[in-house]
């Protein structure tokens, strides 16, 4: 791999992190599991469109592992990344018939992806089915914080276009 | 711009779909019969309109839930877990939603009808 690609990869990485960071400090007017922003989403789905599927995987993991340390909750650590995994696998199927114009849309069915992997975790830590109860309440919010995220996505690509451009030559 | 279309219409669907599995979820019912299941296995059922005020311990590998009950109510006093997300959520009630402490592997849920019939049987 080019030291260029690497180092923009651990600068999409290091962003992601700082957001998440951040987002830990918010309280949660929620007091329910799985309900949040999910803001360093905006990460993902930028390296989405703009980065092969191993390299998003490598800027995802990172994110996830380190996250979880600095939040100093090894036990969200399999949350995350069943989330994070099933999210990431349904929005790289995405990838191939949705256009960048679209980054909303696979922000939004990410997020549901999310929510549904988190629980089917919860499901297996707890051997108990009941709490699939959350998955309405968690489909609502996934939608909205996804359609969120995407949203801001969307506008950061629109805002970096000139930049982008202007690195290439 | 059809396209746009189909995938508007698609997230609206997601989201009703949502919306009308919550209000299904919260929709009001007598709910009195509660089971605390740890690891899927039932610790206690409970009938809280029986049940007097009291709090007891439930133990997970060395940490402690305290559920407390109360005016037949329950919630989970205090939890040795970092998260306190089971603490946060107080009384097990209105959106029907199970009280859950992933940490501890602990939720606290109203019998569902179809196992409650399984028992009459």
């Amino acid at each position: 791999m080019r030291t260029k690609r690497l180092t923009e990869l651990a600068l999409l990485a290091t962003i992601a992190l700082t957001i998440f960071t951040i987002e830990l400090r918010i309280p949660n007017p929620f007091p329910i599991p799985g309900i949040k922003l999910g803001l360093a989403n905006i990460i993902t789905v930028y390296a989405l469109y703009h980065y092969r599927a191993g390299e998003v995987l490598m800027v995802l993991l990172t994110r996830i592992f380190l996250g979880a340390l600095f939040a100093g909750s090894m036990m969200s650590l399999f949350y995350s990344l069943a989330g994070g995994m099933s999210c990431l696998a349904g929005m790289l199927l995405l990838r191939q018939v949705i256009p960048e114009q679209g980054i909303w849309f696979a922000s939004v069915i990410g997020a549901v992806l999310h929510n549904a992997g988190q629980i089917a975790v919860a499901v297996l830590v707890t051997r108990t089915v009941g709490v699939i109860a959350y998955f309405p309440v968690l489909l609502v919010s996934g939608c909205l914080a996804g359609l969120f995220t995407g949203l801001c996505a969307q506008t950061a690509i629109r805002g970096l276009r000139p930049i982008l451009q202007a690195k290439r030559c | 711009m059809k396209h746009r279309r189909l995938l508007i219409a698609v997230v609206v669907l997601l989201l009703l779909a949502g919306i009308a599995g919550s209000l299904w979820m919260m929709r009001p019912q007598e709910r009195m019969q509660v089971e605390i299941v740890q690891d899927g296995e039932i610790l206690y059922r409970l009938d809280l309109s029986q049940e007097e005020n009291h709090t007891f311990p439930v133990e997970y590998e060395g940490r402690t839930n305290l559920i407390e009950i109360q005016n037949h109510q329950i919630r989970v006093l205090e939890a040795e877990c970092p998260d306190q997300t089971c603490v946060h959520m107080d009384w097990l009630g209105d959106n029907g939603l199970p009280i859950v402490c992933l940490p501890n592997h602990l939720v606290i849920q109203f019998v569902q009808e179809s196992a409650e019939l399984d028992v009459i049987a």
